[in-house]
């Protein structure tokens, strides 16, 4: 993997003509929606998505939306992290290079819980989503990066990721 | 229902690749929310608990469920004193019970 290749403008366009990044989406919310006409069935004014895209140095990319897998761009833009959140599998946790390809592909690590049970492995054991950092339990100090994910017997939790490996650190359980 | 970003996010999506019932946390109030220090102090929402606190949303139950209505009590440093729900639906269940009601999303500032 080449260090210097970085996403930058990963946005999504709709069939209205509207593009916005995807990490201003939140405060488009927030100023229009209270707006007459903005509403979820109408996806907040964008229309139906059509596809997303971004770019690394001058190229530009694109996906469907179709094909396009509920994704964030990394903290140091060196790729995504994407998340099948319709699929209730252990392994619904997607790293992609700054490409879009799929790079390695993640399982929940019930085996840093607490609770160890072999049947955590199965469904509805899966991840969520990405997370603001948790703090690790056994050492008192904030985590980098982190996902959360349901974990069968044990509940909800976090774990520490390093996503340039693929590799989870530690885990917390979540009390939310 | 206090939320962080991320949250908030999948709460809206427009992609429709979000599953938003996942977004849902466990705990509620009935109480006005007016910052981050309310939800912090009397919500007892700690650091520890939810790193980021950066959204208030209101929420639909859409079916009858079981929860724990009092007074939040104290946590750590902080002492608690506002109202809270505690719900009895597991985090895979929760997009099965609970709606978020479009245009209620709030900053806290």
């Amino acid at each position: 993997m080449n260090a210097k290749l970085k996403v930058r403008d990963f946005t999504m366009h709709g069939t209205s003509g509207l593009s916005i990044l995807h990490d201003k989406w939140v405060n488009w919310v927030i100023e229009h929606q209270n707006e007459k006409g903005f509403s979820p069935e109408n996806n907040y004014g964008l229309g139906r998505i059509s596809h997303h895209s971004w770019f690394v140095n001058n190229d530009k990319f694109e996906i469907s939306n179709e094909q396009w897998i509920y994704s964030y761009v990394l903290p140091d833009a060196t790729g995504f992290i994407g998340f099948e959140q319709n699929r209730w599998e252990n392994d619904n946790c997607v790293l992609f290079d700054v490409y879009g390809k799929e790079r390695t592909r993640l399982t929940v690590p019930w085996q840093l819980t607490r609770q160890l049970n072999p049947k955590s492995a199965k469904p509805p054991t899966s991840f969520n989503n990405i997370s603001d950092p948790y703090i690790n339990p056994e050492n008192g100090k904030q985590g980098v990066f982190g996902v959360t994910a349901w974990v069968e017997y044990a509940g909800k939790y976090y774990f520490e990721l390093d996503y340039h490996t693929g590799t989870f650190l530690w885990g917390t359980e979540i009390r939310d | 229902m206090v939320v962080d970003d991320i949250a908030f996010k999948t709460l809206t999506d427009p992609t429709g690749k979000a599953n938003k019932g996942r977004a849902f946390g466990g705990w509620a109030t009935f109480d006005e929310v007016p910052n981050k220090s309310y939800a912090r102090n009397q919500l007892a929402i700690t650091a520890e608990m939810k790193p980021n606190i950066g959204y208030v949303v209101e929420v639909e139950i859409t079916k009858p469920i079981n929860a724990k209505i009092g007074i939040v009590g104290p946590q750590d440093a902080v002492k608690g004193g506002g109202n809270q729900l505690h719900f009895f639906v597991t985090a895979a269940d929760r997009s099965e019970v609970f709606r978020y009601i479009t245009g209620s999303g709030k900053v806290l500032p």
